[in-house]
């Protein structure tokens, strides 16, 4: 594993080693591929943009300033690239209704019951439950809690206000809770079934 | 303040961040890198080996020179070609100039058909394969740059 700075790669880069670009690659390619799978939902495309990001990151290198770290410059071209892939798709998400009677007691219950999942069946649920956000939520809750970028970086790589994300933010991680809650009550569906 | 004014149910949300992280990444196939770094390497060729903007053999200021020498070496022959006998006025005559022409023309000569033939098939040969070949270059470069 590499511990180097972003930074010292891409002055060795600069430098003519082109070699140096493969360990930036390694270090964030599963980071973009995920905020560009959640937001296209397509694994050949989203490979193909997750790819052009890093040639045009490549490309664009010698223009990267460092006022922002590497990794925020690499999420923004990732996104710009999905946005123009979905306008130019016009592809739209099933919306999903927020419920109102979810309760502090309800979500305790949800949370409780995904612990009591096998690891696998509950991430493949939770990565289900994102992929029914529209793409703009699952991009945030991507960037928020995945990539663990604050709301001043995440605004900086949407181009959306601070206060505009924290709205949303919060629209979608009740939106998830409603989805986690669907499949909680399916859940309990199930051994109940089993059980007549 | 605002949100927790609005959205009174803010602390519970709030709390997604364990569940929401346990999706984890997901991966990229395995030649991912491997072919991210093959276009890399291909852009840095093209880059490197950039068309070159098309400088001719004789710059402008050259085919003046040229141009100015041999109109005075044109210039001084005339002048030593019209001889004492003639003023330098009336030297441009048609005699004179028909005299001069002579000087270009070739001594009889008729040459065989099949050099005929052969130059005429050279002259065809070459017309068309300037501009195919033409084509394809504009083709690829075009190509090429459009990578960019």
């Amino acid at each position: 594993m590499d511990h180097q700075s972003d930074q010292y790669h891409i002055d060795a880069i600069l430098a003519g080693d082109i070699d140096a670009y493969a360990i930036l690659i390694e270090r964030y390619q599963n980071f973009i591929y995920t905020l560009v799978i959640r937001m296209v939902r397509n694994h050949e495309i989203a490979e193909e943009i997750a790819q052009d990001t890093f040639i045009k990151a490549y490309l664009s290198l010698a223009g990267f300033e460092g006022k922002s770290k590497f990794s925020s410059w690499l999420y923004t071209i990732a996104y710009r690239k999905s946005l123009d892939y979905l306008k130019a798709k016009k592809r739209q998400a099933t919306p999903v209704d927020i419920d109102s009677d979810l309760t502090a007691h309800i979500i305790e219950d949800v949370k409780n019951a995904f612990q009591l999942l096998e690891d696998k069946e509950r991430k493949e649920i939770i990565k289900n439950a994102i992929l029914k956000l529209s793409e703009m939520e699952a991009s945030l809750i991507t960037l928020f809690y995945f990539e663990e970028k604050d709301i001043k970086e995440i605004s900086s790589i949407t181009g959306m206000s601070p206060s505009n994300i924290k709205v949303k933010l919060h629209r979608s991680r009740k939106k998830l809770y409603t989805l986690l809650k669907s499949y909680h009550v399916s859940e309990n569906r199930i051994p109940n079934e089993r059980a007549i | 303040m605002f949100l927790k004014t609005v959205y009174p149910m803010k602390e519970p949300f709030d709390d997604l961040e364990t569940l929401a992280k346990e999706a984890g990444l997901s991966q990229v196939s395995p030649n991912f890198l491997v072919q991210v770094m093959d276009s890399v390497r291909k852009e840095e060729a093209i880059k490197t080996n950039e068309i070159q903007p098309y400088t001719p053999l004789l710059t402008a200021k050259k085919w003046i020179a040229i141009g100015v020498i041999t109109f005075f070496i044109i210039l001084v022959a005339i002048i030593t070609e019209v001889g004492s006998n003639e003023t330098t006025i009336n030297f441009i005559s048609m005699t004179k100039i028909k005299n001069m022409m002579f000087l270009f023309s070739l001594p009889d000569f008729v040459p065989y058909q099949t050099t005929v033939y052969s130059i005429s098939f050279l002259i065809l040969y070459f017309s068309i394969q300037v501009p195919v070949l033409k084509r394809r270059f504009d083709r690829e470069f075009t190509a090429n740059t459009s990578l960019k």
